[in-house]
């Protein structure tokens, strides 16, 4: 099997520069997005990857985001991120797949558990 | 001299109750509005005592106030007026606004009451009463629980980038060539502290995670005529015109009425100020709908928001008013968002006032 790579898709930059700084000192192969546009256009995930989504993104929303990857043939393994309340993260959550979430604030043990 | 048949037509039309009584209570006439009002026919109480028409506490003491009366001259309701509390045939409690004449006659001292029926006036106060209290807790607990939100949401993000952060920085500093216990040390301490800032946070979220809005299905146009009353009441001394062009009372919306009134209360509100020093004092409510969403639309003939102003519009503590924390709006824009919909500006145009619009889904749209 190639190498896996995580995928970031987070809006806020000091998230998702510590998250990716987190990975590459691990020596992960990470590539992170500012949203779900450029993610989908420029990244192209295989099953073996993960792909970390926070919920709150500006235009496609993160749970569109994550249905659309659900249905892909060879889905990767998607994570949701959310600061949000539980009800909010349940009602906006695609139902088809269950998708586990990281709640923020987050430590580095509650994303490496997935990896 | 007026007729008799005269006299009883004059009683008969009378829109107010009019009762005759002699100087022992005796009642003399009752006329057609007080058979309304007490639901006694006129020869069910003629000839009989005018405390059957009073609460007990009250027709005790009725003979006593009518004999002090006419012995000091003391009026306490004579030529005055007040309000004191009836009694119908089936026991209830009707709030009556008395005044009382006296006249001199032949067959001695007789007291003419004419009673105005004030439960729909108090039913309406006290609806309005209830209603602003209503607003006033729900506006108490909403901009508490969406402060401790908004906060522990802003937080959130820099402790998550600092907590990573401090995590990585500890492992590195721990896997170099020539460690550093200090520096390691000093590490941990901070990365523990991170943590604490981040259970403090998460605490602060479950006190106030609040519940999903409780939608249920509320007639729009009145919705929006209540909010119109709970404005106009602080408005009385300045002449701003409120009013809704919505008149669709068979419209029902799936709503947290208290919710959304909160929101509209607080964008007529704001409206209401903007339009104050204007030479066109008007704030107007009106409503579109199409297929999936409805906006209610607040309108005001006010110097409009200019682009600036709009940019800083609904961020939280940025408010320019000197009462408040300026998160109405921040916490409107929230509850919107909770129902699926948004609180928008419309675009500044020169010489128009500012719209604000509440956006709000209606997919689960029951129609009456």
């Amino acid at each position: 099997m190639g190498f896996v790579v995580i995928y970031i898709v987070e809006d806020d930059v000091s998230v998702r520069d510590a998250i990716s700084r987190m990975f590459e000192s691990l020596d992960l192969y990470c590539t992170a997005f500012a949203d779900g546009e450029s993610f989908l256009s420029h990244a192209s995930p295989r099953v073996d990857d993960i792909v970390f989504v926070d919920l709150h993104l500006p235009g496609l929303a993160g749970s569109d985001l994550i249905e659309k990857m659900a249905a892909l043939d060879e889905a990767p393994q998607i994570v949701a991120i959310s600061g949000q309340p539980l009800w909010k993260i349940e009602r906006d959550l695609p139902k088809i797949s269950p998708t586990p979430v990281v709640r923020k604030p987050l430590k580095e043990q509650d994303l490496l558990a997935y990896v | 001299m007026v007729s008799t048949s005269c006299l009883h037509s004059v009683l008969d039309t009378a829109v107010n109750g009019i009762i005759v009584i002699d100087d022992n209570g005796t009642v003399l006439i009752f006329n057609r509005a007080c058979e309304n009002l007490f639901g006694y026919k006129s020869a069910e109480v003629v000839g009989k005592n005018v405390t059957m028409l009073m609460p007990p506490a009250i027709a005790e003491k009725h003979a006593e106030y009518i004999r002090n009366y006419l012995r000091t001259g003391i009026a306490k309701v004579v030529g005055i007026g007040r309000e004191v509390v009836g009694r119908h045939r089936d026991g209830t409690e009707i709030p009556i606004e008395l005044s009382v004449g006296e006249a001199q006659t032949e067959s001695g001292h007789q007291f003419t009451g004419v009673l105005k029926d004030l439960r729909a006036t108090k039913e309406y106060e006290e609806r309005l009463r209830v209603l602003q209290s209503n607003l006033v807790t729900m506006t108490r607990v909403n901009a508490l629980d969406e402060m401790g939100a908004a906060i522990a949401h802003e937080v959130n993000q820099p402790l998550t980038a600092l907590m990573l952060y401090l995590q990585t920085a500890a492992r590195r500093a721990r896997s170099a060539g020539d460690p550093d216990d200090m520096m390691i040390n000093l590490m941990d301490k901070a990365v523990a502290e991170a943590e604490r800032a981040g259970q403090i946070i998460q605490r602060m979220r479950n006190f106030v995670e609040r519940q999903a809005p409780q939608c249920i299905g509320t007639g729009l146009a009145e919705l929006i005529d209540d909010c119109l009353e709970l404005v106009r009441v602080g408005h009385e001394a300045d002449d701003v015109e409120f009013h809704s062009t919505f008149v669709d009372y068979d419209y029902q919306l799936e709503l947290d009425s208290v919710q959304i009134q909160q929101i509209l209360v607080n964008l007529i509100r704001n409206a209401g100020e903007a339009v104050k020093d204007q030479p066109v004092k008007q704030v107007v409510v009106s409503v579109e709908r199409d297929d999936s969403n409805v906006f209610i639309k607040v309108t005001d003939t006010g110097p409009g928001l200019s682009e600036e102003a709009v940019s800083h519009l609904f961020k939280a503590f940025t408010g320019t008013k000197r009462r408040g924390l300026g998160i109405g709006l921040a916490i409107s824009r929230s509850i919107a968002q909770n129902h699926g919909g948004d609180l928008l500006v419309e675009p500044y145009e020169e010489g128009k006032g500012a719209t604000f619009t509440l956006r709000l889904p209606v997919k689960q749209e029951t129609k009456s």
